[in-house]
C-alpha cells in the first residue's frame, strides 16, 4: 500500500460527530507512513476530552484494512495542538451546507476572557441577527444558536 | 508550562491552554450572570465566594516538588503566577458586583498531606460502598 492510497482511504472516514466532513478535512491526520502493507497513522486529538477519539481510531484501522493494509498502528501526538483554524475553506463551506456555522478565527494568544459573543452568521440565510441559546449543542464542541431572521436553530462549531 | 523542559508536559500545556481559555470564558459569563443577577443569585454567589476565597492562597504556595520542578525548568514558579491572576479574577468579581473577601492568614495544607479533621468523615463516606460490598464490580 502506498501513502496516496492510505490518504484516500482516510479521506473517506467521516468524523463520527460531524459526518459531513472527513477526519482528513478536520486536520487531525498528521502523518501517514507506509512500509509495505504496514501503515502507521499519526493523529492529534481535537479536544482532550472528545468522546469520539476511540471511535476514530477504530474507524481508521477498519478503513485501512479494507484498503489492503495488513497492519495498522494509530499513534497519537499532542503537539502541535489542533486548532479549528486548520479547517480549509472547502471544509467550512461543507459545514455551512450541513447547517453548522463554521468556527471563526481563534482568539490571539494571551487574550482575556471574552465577555461578549461574536456575531455568528446563520448558515441557512446568512443573517447576522443570531443569538446563542446554549453554550453546548448536540456535542460539547458546538454551541446552539438561533437565527432571529429566519427563525431556524443551528449549531456553531466553536473555535479552539 | 509551554516552555517546560519536558516535551510531553509542554505539549499538554499547549493543548490545555486553548481549552482552558474556553473554560475561562464560560466561567466568566456565569460569574457575571449570577453575581450581577437577582438578589438571591447575588447573595448565594457572595456567600460561596466568602466560603471558598481563603483557599485561593494555596494556588500560589508551592511545595518542595513545585520548587524542584521550577529549578529544573519543568514547571513554573507558582508564586509568580499571582500577578496574572490578580489582573484577571478580582476585576471579573468587581464587574459581577461581588466583593472580594479580605485576605486571611489561613493556608490550606492538604497538598502537603496535612489535613483537617474533616478528611476522616469524607473518607468514611467515600469508602462506605466498598466496605459494605467488598470486591464489588459494576
Amino acid at each position: 500500500m502506498n501513502a496516496d492510497t492510505a490518504w484516500a482511504a482516510l479521506a473517506a472516514v467521516p468524523d463520527p460527530e460531524i459526518p459531513a466532513i472527513s477526519i482528513v478535512d478536520l486536520g487531525i491526520v498528521r502523518e501517514v507512513d507506509c512500509v509495505a502493507d504496514r501503515v502507521t497513522v499519526t493523529v492529534t486529538p481535537t479536544y482532550a476530552g472528545c468522546p469520539a477519539t476511540e471511535l476514530i481510531r477504530t474507524d481508521i484501522e477498519r478503513a485501512l484494512r479494507d484498503a489492503g493494509a495488513s497492519e495498522v498502528t494509530v499513534r497519537t501526538v499532542l503537539s502541535p495542538a489542533w486548532t479549528t483554524d486548520w479547517l480549509s475553506a472547502d471544509t467550512r463551506a461543507r459545514l455551512a451546507a450541513h447547517g453548522i456555522a463554521p468556527p471563526q478565527a481563534t482568539a490571539a494568544d494571551g487574550a482575556r476572557p471574552l465577555v461578549f459573543r461574536p456575531r455568528v452568521p446563520c448558515p441557512r440565510c446568512g443573517s447576522r441577527d443570531t443569538e446563542q441559546l446554549s453554550a453546548f449543542g448536540a456535542t460539547a464542541c458546538k454551541a446552539l444558536y438561533r437565527c432571529t431572521a429566519c427563525r431556524e436553530p443551528f449549531e456553531y462549531f466553536k473555535p479552539i | 508550562m509551554l516552555d517546560s523542559a519536558d516535551p510531553a508536559l509542554a505539549a499538554i500545556a499547549a493543548k490545555s491552554r486553548k481549552e482552558t481559555r474556553y473554560h475561562c470564558e464560560h466561567l466568566a459569563e456565569w460569574v457575571l450572570r449570577l453575581g450581577d443577577g437577582t438578589d438571591e443569585s447575588h447573595a448565594r454567589m457572595q456567600a460561596a465566594l466568602n466560603d471558598l476565597f481563603p483557599y485561593t492562597g494555596e494556588l500560589f504556595a508551592g511545595d518542595d516538588t513545585d520548587a524542584a520542578a521550577a529549578a529544573h525548568g519543568i514547571g513554573p514558579d507558582v508564586s509568580a503566577l499571582r500577578p496574572a491572576w490578580e489582573q484577571t479574577v478580582p476585576p471579573l468579581l468587581a464587574a459581577a458586583t461581588l466583593e472580594v473577601p479580605v485576605a486571611t492568614p489561613f493556608r490550606a495544607t492538604g497538598r502537603s498531606g496535612r489535613h483537617s479533621e474533616h478528611l476522616g468523615f469524607l473518607l468514611a463516606e467515600m469508602q462506605s460502598l466498598a466496605r459494605a460490598h467488598p470486591g464489588a464490580t459494576w
